[in-house]
């Protein structure tokens, strides 16, 4: 790749990150219009992509997106409400610019008709803004110089007793019955900060009840960057126009954690006059008082960098390793041995910091759900429009964290399933729904959240539910099963995740596609995850996808057979201990059992199933590790237990990779690897062994 | 000695272009080149004294913060205070200029940019 190549794929990936995100921020924004600030953000990213899209020779995307930047600033500027029907064409211009930039990648001559289109349209409705707002152009100049102020946050400086006196005036003009106008000064004390309360808060949730506001303060008093404080606030008074309906009571409720000194709340008379002298102010908006704080917060400001996550993967194997050294620097008995207190006082330093290390690299790989949910509203949205199905989407647990890996591959089996809910789940029109006795509208809740060290992601849908018999019945059809099982119900559902077998009579073309839910099962299985099915006939269906908190650790029980170590997920492991001899059993035919609490629990010796040789011959010699499978509970026999520690996963190279009973590899602090059981395998070797 | 300039710009890809073209100036040692994706980060990295700069390209529409606050907080700094800041915009009203020009910024930038122009301004204004 020559630079030149490489530097439009930074582009090129760059522009696809901003349409994915305009994507979501577009859904977002149509669910709440009067969201100013993500119009900002949504504006920032086309603007950015406007300008390499230019940049990189992609003219057609260029243009279009020109021109969508163009109605995007009208709306924020004016922050005129937008019409449903324009609200509409906005969300579909995202679409355009999906479909144009896949055209501009694979050098596509032909465009989508809907570029024309969508295109005219917005031309068609910026030229009739356009027209308002010259008809609107009475107002005078300085409300132009207001709105370049409000977007870049500044100082232009004409006096500031101006400004204020201004922005009284335009607001009176406002004022109605109902919407009084208030002029209120906040006094910020130095120490404000300290006292956890955070002042613009207060104007933020004001300004939520409020029509207008605009809040000034005073750019000098701002310190200077070498004077600059992180913990002492500088800025001293901020007044705000208010227009409001809320009255002079409830408006001082919002300031009552303040002391009586720190606000004074005016109620503006009508007549233009009234005007306290204020030094000079800056004129900023609410928005801005926060980017002029900019340098207070850049100590707690959010601040990212990008990495390769091959860099994140080594990084994280490197603190697993780093890890495992240090238990075993801490176990090592020798260095037990050395009375120093220094010694042993640096060792604990070393695994405080060694858990620190570990738990914020952990942390990097965590993510919240809430990117890929908000992908799902577009899907679901979609779904509801080619179905015709109206629906509501319920959303839980958009903050769960999960391993950014995993939810990369998560994002297509959420959307299989969820298409899945809504194409079969719900009934097929509202007649059916009515019938049932429900609303008209379905609901899909899609919800995330933890349960016994795993995370959870469900797709519910309030539909029909999954018909028994039917899934059966088809089952049989399909040959998946014979028909002589006396299937459980969950046993019945899960077939719905088997190869070749869907129960829609006809395909599609949504949820079809020829691949069936199998395809979810595989990935899911893929990052160690099961799937469960619930369902109530004629309630609805619950689809959840169980998963590992991370993929890349487990907390592992080190055992020792022979010379070797193995691992078993302490999440399987029931308990530990060396049985009484009159507690085995040996069954011809079937292998060796122990006795507990009632219950035969079969005996697997590792050093038969790995060929070890090992001095201990008999159960009551060893020790069992009894774990829990989903097939029932087990008994490893093993020689001796280690200790138990995290260890890192690696994935096994091919040549072991059909050992079915080794999940993985970890690389222990001596050096020597040990292998990860599988124990949800290890069961039926027993069968077989015996067998 | 390398005279460090400092890029800020939140698009990678601007920011990959315009190392793309100092290439020469970089190799040949006449600069040192550094770029921030986040102007929070840059400005905090200034006040804290890990970072310096003797030419500032900065770009004006980025999130948090926008490229003619950067450069007030910045020309508001003592040691700071002489140092060439060059603005990189898509737009270039002559109201921008002004404040642009209040705050005391060297010049200005349209993007797209032409990579020659770019390494013309660098020099000229680095006297190199």
């Amino acid at each position: 790749m020559t630079k030149q190549e490489q530097v439009k794929a930074i582009f090129i990936e760059e522009a696809g990150e901003i349409i994915e995100k305009l994507d979501i921020n577009i859904i977002r924004f149509e669910e709440n219009s009067t969201d100013f600030d993500l119009l900002n953000e949504i504006f920032r990213g086309v603007h950015t992509l406007k300008g390499n899209a230019n940049a990189f020779g992609f003219t057609r995307l260029g243009e279009f997106v020109h021109h969508f930047e163009d109605i995007l600033d009208h709306y924020r500027s004016t922050h005129e409400s937008i019409e449903t029907h324009n609200l509409e064409l906005i969300v579909n211009s995202v679409v355009v610019i999906q479909e144009v930039m896949h055209c501009e990648l694979n050098e596509i001559q032909e465009l989508p008709d809907s570029y024309p289109e969508c295109l005219e349209e917005i031309k068609a409705l910026l030229a009739s803004k356009k027209g308002a707002c010259e008809k609107e152009k009475v107002l005078p100049p300085t409300e132009q110089m207001n709105d370049l102020t409000a977007e870049f946050g500044s100082d232009i400086t004409p006096s500031m007793d101006e400004l204020l006196n201004q922005s009284i005036q335009k607001h009176k003009k406002m004022q109605t019955e109902d919407l009084k106008l208030y002029k209120i000064d906040l006094t910020l004390d130095s120490d404000c900060y300290t006292r956890g309360f955070d002042h613009l808060l207060f104007l933020k949730m004001l300004q939520e009840k409020s029509s207008a506001m605009e809040s000034f303060f005073e750019m000098q008093n701002v310190a200077k960057l070498e004077a600059f404080h992180v913990h002492e606030n500088s800025i001293g008074l901020v007044t705000s126009i208010v227009l409001t309906p809320l009255n002079f009571e409830e408006i001082c409720e919002y300031f009552e954690y303040l002391f009586a000194h720190e606000y004074k709340v005016e109620l503006l008379a009508y007549e233009p006059q009234v005007q306290e002298k204020k030094d000079e102010l800056t004129e900023v908006t609410t928005k801005t008082v926060a980017k002029n704080n900019a340098p207070v917060m850049s100590s707690t400001a959010k601040s990212t960098i990008r990495i390769d996550t091959l860099k994140l993967d080594e990084l994280f194997d490197s603190v697993g390793e780093l890890v495992i050294a240090q238990n075993f620097v801490s176990q090592n008995e020798k260095i037990h041995a050395i009375e120093d207190e220094s010694i042993s006082r640096t060792i604990e330093t070393l695994s405080k910091i060694t858990k620190r290390i570990q738990d914020r690299v952990m942390s990097l790989r965590m993510v919240a759900i809430r990117d890929t949910f908000d992908k799902m509203k577009r899907v679901v949205r979609d779904t509801s429009k080619k179905t015709g199905k109206e629906l509501h989407l319920h959303v839980l647990g958009e903050d769960t964290e999960i391993d950014k890996t995993m939810i990369d591959s998560l994002s297509d089996p959420l959307v299989h399933i969820i298409r899945n809910a809504i194409d079969h789940g719900l009934e097929a029109d509202a007649k059916a729904r009515l019938a049932a006795g429900k609303k008209v509208e379905g609901v899909i809740t899609l919800k995330a959240y933890h349960k016994s060290g795993n995370i959870v992601i469900s797709v519910s849908d309030d539909g029909r539910g999954i018909d028994k018999e039917k899934v059966i019945q088809k089952a049989i059809e399909r040959g998946v099963i014979t028909g002589d099982e006396n299937l459980t119900e969950s046993q019945a559902f899960s077939l719905i995740m088997q190869p070749g077998f869907s129960t829609a009579d006809t395909i599609s073309d949504l949820s079809g596609r020829g691949v069936g839910l199998d395809v979810v099962k595989t990935s899911i299985e893929k990052l160690r995850g099961k799937i469960e099915i619930e369902s109530k006939q004629g309630e609805g269906t619950t689809i959840s996808m169980v998963l590992p908190l991370t993929l890349a650790i487990i907390d592992g029980m080190l055992v020792q057979v022979a010379q070797e170590i193995y691992i078993i997920p302490t999440l399987s492991v029931v308990e530990s201990f060396r049985p009484e001899r009159d507690i085995v059993h040996a069954v011809k035919g079937k292998g060796e059992f122990v006795s507990m609490r009632g219950q035969h629990i079969p005996v697997i010796r590792l050093s038969d199933l790995f060929d070890l040789e090992t001095e201990h011959l008999d159960p009551w010699d060893g020790i069992l590790v009894c774990v829990e499978t989903e097939a029932g509970r087990i008994a490893i026999m093993v020689d001796e237990l280690v200790g138990r520690q995290q260890v890192v996963i690696k994935p096994l190279g091919k040549a072991l990779a059909k050992q079915r009973e080794i999940s993985g590899g970890a690389i222990l602090g001596s050096g020597d690897i040990a292998l990860i059981l599988n124990v949800e395998e290890l069961r039926p070797l027993i069968e077989s062994v015996h067998a | 000695m390398a005279k460090r300039v400092i890029i800020v710009d939140d698009s990678r890809a601007v920011v990959a272009t315009a190392e793309l073209a100092l290439e020469g100036l970089i190799t040949s040692g006449v600069i040192e080149f550094q770029a921030y994706l986040n102007p929070a980060e840059l400005l905090e990295a200034l006040q804290n004294g890990s970072e310096n700069f003797d030419l500032l390209i900065s770009d004006v529409n980025m999130p948090e913060m926008n490229g003619l606050d950067l450069s007030r907080y910045i020309k508001n700094d003592e040691r700071f205070k002489t140092k060439p800041i060059i603005i990189l915009t898509t737009e270039s009203s002559e109201a921008l200029k002004m404040k642009g020009k209040e705050i005391g910024v060297t010049g200005w930038m349209v993007k797209p940019f032409a990579e020659e122009k770019l390494v013309k301004s660098i020099k000229m204004v680095l006297g190199v």
